[in-house]
Order: structure tokens, then sequence, then C-alpha cells
């Protein structure tokens, strides 16, 4: 579903992102790790479209730019960027309308999911941080796009949220959809991912998929920590 | 050893020179902005002899006091509601819970608010040309003007810290004190009126007589600085020495209270710390907030039409909808009112000369147009739908502002210039073209420096990108000779320049970048 190959973005002389390639096929979660500053969310930018970079971004087989590709793609930023007079409920129309949609899409389920039925007169700047990630999760998700990409999704979440989002992240995956998941906090994801790739310095430092961490005696976490701390793998 | 408040002051301030030194652009900014002033107030110094002041220079002074007025309400009321701050975020972190006097912190925020007072009167510097030439004003007189300035700012926040550390938690001397702050406000506006119905022919010799009155002079803050900034110009030494007094026994009895009064401040100043401190984020991200109304109201809720690109269109019509007072923004109306009041003083200078000042002034409203706060946020990007159907459709709300905003301000401005329907009409067509030309370099600037991270280099190439833009309207408006033949020219040159360049940016949204600039 997401190919990206040999994806290079500087910024003057420095490269945030070094000949990166990686795969996201459909029914699977992968995830990016990495310390702060190690070029996750520039990649994670990269595939939605939303800087300039060298290299190749496909999504279902369409150039990441095009409108097929956006089509597919749902996105759910690090800091909730949502329009402050909006109410909740004309966010999910924007999208609705935006995206062609026939009916409101996933949008009741999400709400109710998110708790966020009883906010839906409340405008966009009146919302906590938190609710504000609780909206901007189902504004990614209503369209039931087909690649969706997390940056840090569960900063600023209660604990119900969390949870919620992590069994949306199954049942998408049953569902057949590709996940790329971002995020700094490795236990946030230990029971989730199905690829791991760990960044350090704009590259991909290791990859491992759940089936190659059965057979090894390093786990995850312990081979992040070796590669992050300076020592190779 | 040094104190460590003297330290901080002092390391800043060599790490800011530090920092423009190490970055080209900032120091380019800094001599282009160096240069420009140095132009304006030593080219063509006129010989006073030969060039006296063409005009009362109690209108200026009369004017002067105005401004402060205006400066010092604005800055000082805010201490009624969240209140104000002479510290940084910084401050309240490392400061505050360090083992330092209150008084001795008090200080250090008042010397740091000094110093930014400054900084915020420079843009008077550059008023100097027209100052010059039409009052007579000398360089010193400039200088004193300024430090009036920097003196209302920073006797304005101070009165609001003060205001809120003495109403916060107390009803009644919450309302005690707004009342004998708007009360005195409402009093002088009497006295202007009863003066202006008394010789309601003379609006403007009325005006000036009541701004440079005993009862302005004796006026709270704003009447003594202008006392002490109008006696330097005039050349009357006890008016100034009495208002400068005045203002140190203000300023005195301000930090008295303070400091023995209320002398645990800490609490009072923190959450306007904290809230300027989000605001300066915001802008350093890239987040431009909504010019909103604190209090918002609903009005019908949802888009209602739109499909596809169409949407944004809709969804800007709710959101202008709910940030409006009356038909425009609240910024918007402040541009307008500003435009008016400075033309009712141009206006002299004709049709023409009001026209190219509001044109300036709209640069600084068009920038703050839907389509660039939607360039800020994801789903301009996201939506899967063709780049120049979304921009055009991104554009499309702002035809009405525009054409509102040109109305509102070139009617009244036609009948106090006396100007003909027709040169009315083509202002406002010509206010509409320069409002899609500033957009479109707008636009052209996001295209050639999207990637770039410098945001005063950008700055700096939007003014001259703006410039160039606008160059061949302004050479055909200057060889039309005639006032309907150089508005015609105007709109003549801007309208294609405009769609020129919108075409050549149809597939921004292809290659902009979202990078939190």
């Amino acid at each position: 579903m997401l190919h990206v190959a040999n994806v290079t973005k500087s910024y003057g002389k420095l490269q945030a992102n070094k000949n990166l390639s990686l795969h996201v096929h459909p029914g699977e979660i992968a995830v990016l790790l990495g310390p702060n500053g190690a070029g996750k969310s520039t990649l994670i930018k990269c595939v939605t479209g939303l800087l300039r970079f060298t290299g190749d971004v496909t999504i279902g087989g369409h150039p990441n730019k095009t409108v097929e590709a956006k089509r597919l793609l749902g996105y759910v930023p690090e800091t909730p960027a949502l329009y402050d007079l909006l109410t909740v409920s004309e966010h999910v129309e924007f999208i609705r309308r935006a995206y062609r949609l026939d009916d409101d899409g996933d949008a009741p389920d999400l709400l109710a999911r998110f708790e966020l039925l009883d906010k839906q007169k409340k405008l966009g700047k009146e919302l906590s941080k938190g609710m504000q990630q609780k909206l901007s999760i189902c504004c990614a998700l209503l369209h039931r796009p087909r690649l969706v990409v997390f940056d840090e999704p569960m900063v600023g979440l209660d604990p119900h949220a969390i949870k919620e989002l992590k069994r949306l992240f199954g049942e998408l995956r049953a569902a057949g959809a590709a996940i790329l998941i971002s995020t700094h906090m490795l236990d946030s994801v230990a029971d989730l991912w199905d690829t791991a790739h760990i960044m350090v310095d704009g590259a991909i430092a290791a990859s491992r998929t759940r089936q190659e961490e059965a057979g090894q005696d390093q786990s995850l976490e312990e081979l992040f920590f070796r590669i992050t701390e300076g020592r190779q793998p | 050893m040094r104190s460590p408040l003297a330290y901080l002051l002092l390391t800043r301030l060599k790490n800011q020179v530090l920092s423009w030194l190490k970055s080209p652009a900032k120091l380019l900014y800094l001599l282009f902005i160096g240069a420009m002033l140095t132009m304006v107030v030593f080219s063509g110094r006129p010989d006073t002899a030969m060039n006296p002041a063409r005009r009362d220079i109690r209108e200026l002074t009369a004017g002067l006091f105005a401004l402060y007025l205006l400066l010092f309400v604005l800055l000082a009321q805010r201490g009624f509601g969240q209140g104000a701050s002479l510290f940084r975020l910084a401050d309240v972190n490392l400061i505050f819970a360090a083992p330092f006097r209150p008084r001795s912190v008090l200080f250090f925020g008042l010397i740091q608010q000094m110093g930014q007072s400054l900084l915020l009167g420079l843009f008077l510097l550059y008023q100097f040309g027209w100052m010059r030439q039409l009052y007579g004003v000398s360089l010193p007189a400039l200088l004193v003007i300024l430090f009036g300035y920097a003196l209302t700012v920073f006797s304005a926040q101070l009165t609001a810290m003060v205001l809120y550390s003495l109403t916060s938690g107390n009803d009644r001397i919450h309302t005690g004190l707004k009342f004998a702050f708007y009360g005195l406000l409402v009093g002088y506006g009497g006295y202007v009126l009863i003066r202006l119905l008394a010789d309601p022919e003379h609006v403007l010799d009325v005006l000036v007589a009541a701004g440079n009155s005993t009862a302005t002079r004796l006026f709270p803050v704003a009447g003594w600085i202008s006392a002490l900034v109008a006696g330097f110009i005039m050349k009357d030494r006890w008016l100034a020495l009495a208002g400068f007094a005045a203002c140190l026994a203000f300023l005195g009895l301000l930090v008295i209270t303070v400091t023995r009064v209320r002398q645990d401040f800490y609490e009072d100043v923190l959450l306007t710390t904290e809230s300027n401190h989000n605001a300066i984020t915001a802008r350093k991200e890239g987040r431009l907030e909504d010019a909103a109304p604190r209090r918002v109201r609903l009005g019908k809720v949802g888009l209602n039409k739109g499909s596809g690109a169409s949407a944004f269109y809709f969804k800007h019509v709710v959101e202008n909808r709910r940030s409006r007072v009356l038909l425009l923004s609240g910024q918007s109306l402040i541009f307008i009112v500003m435009v008016l009041a400075v033309s009712f003083f141009m206006r002299e200078i004709g049709l023409l000369g009001v026209f190219a000042f509001s044109s300036y002034i709209q640069i600084f409203s068009v920038s703050l147009g839907r389509l660039n706060r939607e360039l800020l946020k994801p789903y301009i990007y996201l939506v899967p739908e063709p780049p120049f159907a979304k921009l055009l459709h991104s554009l499309r709300e702002s035809l009405g502002s525009f054409f509102i905003e040109a109305a509102l301000l070139f009617v009244p401005l036609a009948l106090l210039l006396r100007a003909s329907p027709l040169s009315c009409a083509l202002c406002i067509l010509a206010r509409v073209s320069y409002a899609y030309l500033f957009t479109a370099g707008n636009l052209l600037t996001e295209r050639i420096f999207g990637a770039g991270t410098s945001k005063v280099l950008i700055f700096f190439f939007y003014f001259l990108l703006l410039t160039f833009l606008a160059l061949p309207g302004i050479v055909l408006a200057f060889l039309a000779g005639t006032e309907t033949g150089a508005l015609l020219a105007l709109l003549g040159a801007n309208v294609p320049v405009a769609l020129l360049v919108l075409f050549l940016c149809r597939n921004i949204l292809q290659t902009a970048e979202l990078n939190n600039r």
C-alpha cells in the first residue's frame, strides 16, 4: 500500500532524511521508532505530501501527491490542527463534503468512541488539547482511508482514549488498512507492531518484523537502546 | 560579584547581538532597516529657513496626545481582564522560584520592559519625512516623540499590572477602579464633544484646540506625556518639565504600590505571562490564531453546501461569519478606522495620495487573509481535489470582504475629499485589484521561498516582491497624468499581473511545504 523509495529531505545543509526506503502492506502496522530529532516526523510529512523531497513515495500505486493517492490516505498530525471557528460537527461535515462522501462515513462511531458526541457544538478553539487530538483522529479516519499515518498519536490522550485508539489500530489492521505510526515511546506500541523501523540521524538504522523478533535473543527494546545509545546492533 | 539579574540582562543582550551577527539573513535585514532609517532621517534635510513648516505644529501635538491616549487605554485596560506582565515564561520558571527579593525581580522586569517599549516605537522614526515636511519637526524632537511613545507603553504596562494586582479577587475595588478609569475617559470625551457642539463648523480647529488645552495637559498619563513632548517641540521648558515630573511621580507611585501594597505579585503576572508565551510560540511555529471575538456567536451551525474543493469556500463563509464584528473582522475595521483617521489629516494631498497610503496599509491586512491560515493546516494539502480548484475556492471567499472593505473605506473618503462618484468607484475597484495582487504576492513568496526556514529573509523578500509586482501599475499611474487615468492604469496593470501570478502558482498546493516555519 505504501512504498517509500530513496527518500531524501534536506533543509539547507542539514539532511533530515537520508535515502530512506520502506514498505507498509495492507493489514500491516509499521512503527517508526527513534529518539527526538531522528527524522521521523519529517518522513511522515514527506509520506503525506506536506513536504518536498527527492525520491519516490507511492500510495496504492499512485504517487503520493496525486488526487488518487490522497483519497486513500488518512493523517493524524503530531499537533492537532483544527479550525478555531468550526464546531466539532462542522469539522466532520467539512471532511465529509471535501472527500465527497455520501454519508457521514465512520463519524458517528468514531465520535462516540472518543467521547465527543456531547461536544458537537463546541468550537475547535474551545476544546482541550486532548479533545482536539481526539477530533483530529476522527477527521483522519472518517473517510475510511486505506493507509493511515499517525505522528505521535498518544501524546495528550487520556487513558480511555489511548485504549480506544489501540483497539482501533487492531480493527483497522483487521480491515486490511496499512498503518504507519511514528513514536518515540516504545512502550505505547510494544504489543501492536508488525514491522519496526528504528531511525537515528535521519536514516533507518535497523528494521525488524514480528516474526524475526521471535527468533532473536535481543528484544526490540534492547535493540533500540543499543542503537540509540551509540553502540552497533 | 555582579548581580545574577544584571548578568542575565546583559548576557541576553550580548547573545541577541551575536545571533544577528551569526545569521546573514538577520544581518541583511538589519542593515536594510538601518539604511532605510538613515535615508529617511538624513536625506534631503531641508533648510528650515527656506522651507518653513506648512501646517500648525499644534495639530501634531494634538495628534500625538490622541495616539498616546489610544495606546495607553488599549494597554492599560487589560488590567481589568487578564492583566499584563513585564516577564517572560523563562523568568517565571527560573527567577520567580530562585531566592531573589520580589522588589529586585520587579526592577529587573521594569528594565527589561523599558527596552522593549523603546523598540516598539522605532516605527515612528520612519514618519520623520512627513513630520518634517508638514510641521518642521527636527531630529531631536522626533527622538522625544519616540521617547514619549516608549514612556506611554511602559506606563500602560505597569498600570495594567497594578490594576490587576489591586482588583483581582476584589469585586468592589474592581468595579470602583473600572468606573474611575472609564469615567475619566467619558468625561474627557464629553469635554471634547461640548467644544465641538459649540463650534460645529470648524471641526479640525476645535479638535486641535482641545488637544492642546489645559484640560488635556492635566489629563492623566497621556496628557502629561503629551505635555512633555509638546513642551519640548514648542520650546516651552516649564511645560515639558511639568509633564515629565507628573509622569515620574505617577511611575513612582505605581512602583511603590507594587512593592509595598502587593509584594507578592508573582501570581498576578503568571496567567498573562503564560498566555503571552503561548501566543509567541504559536507565531514562531507559524500558527496563526484566528482573529475572532473572545465570545464567538455560533449562529447557524453547519456548512450546508459544498462538495470537494468548494467545501473550503463554504467553510470560509462560516468562519468569516463568526470572526466578524458587523460586516468585517475586528482587524479589518481597525485598519479602516486607522486609514480614515490618518486620511483626515492628510486630506490635502488628495485622493491619490490617500489611496497610496491605504494601499500600503493594505499589505498588512491582506497578509492575514484566510488562505494564509489555510496553508498552515494540513487539510488543504490532504483533500483529494485538484490543487488549482482548491486554490481558487480558497480565494473565493475574500472577494466579498475585499469589496465591502473597499466600499467602507472609500465612500466616506470620497465624501470627505469631495471626489466624484466615478473616482470613488475606481478607487474601490483598484483597491480590490491590489488586494488580489498582494494575495498573489503571498502565493508567489510561498512558491519561491516555501522551503526556506528564515522568517526574516522571507519577510524581506515578500516586501521586495510586492514592490516588484506593484511596479507596472505605479509606473503607468504616474504616466497617466490624471486622477481617473491613474486609477484606471492601476486597475489595468494589477489585474493581469495578479492573474498571471495566480496561474503560475496554480500548483502551489502540490509544491508548498507545511514545515512549521
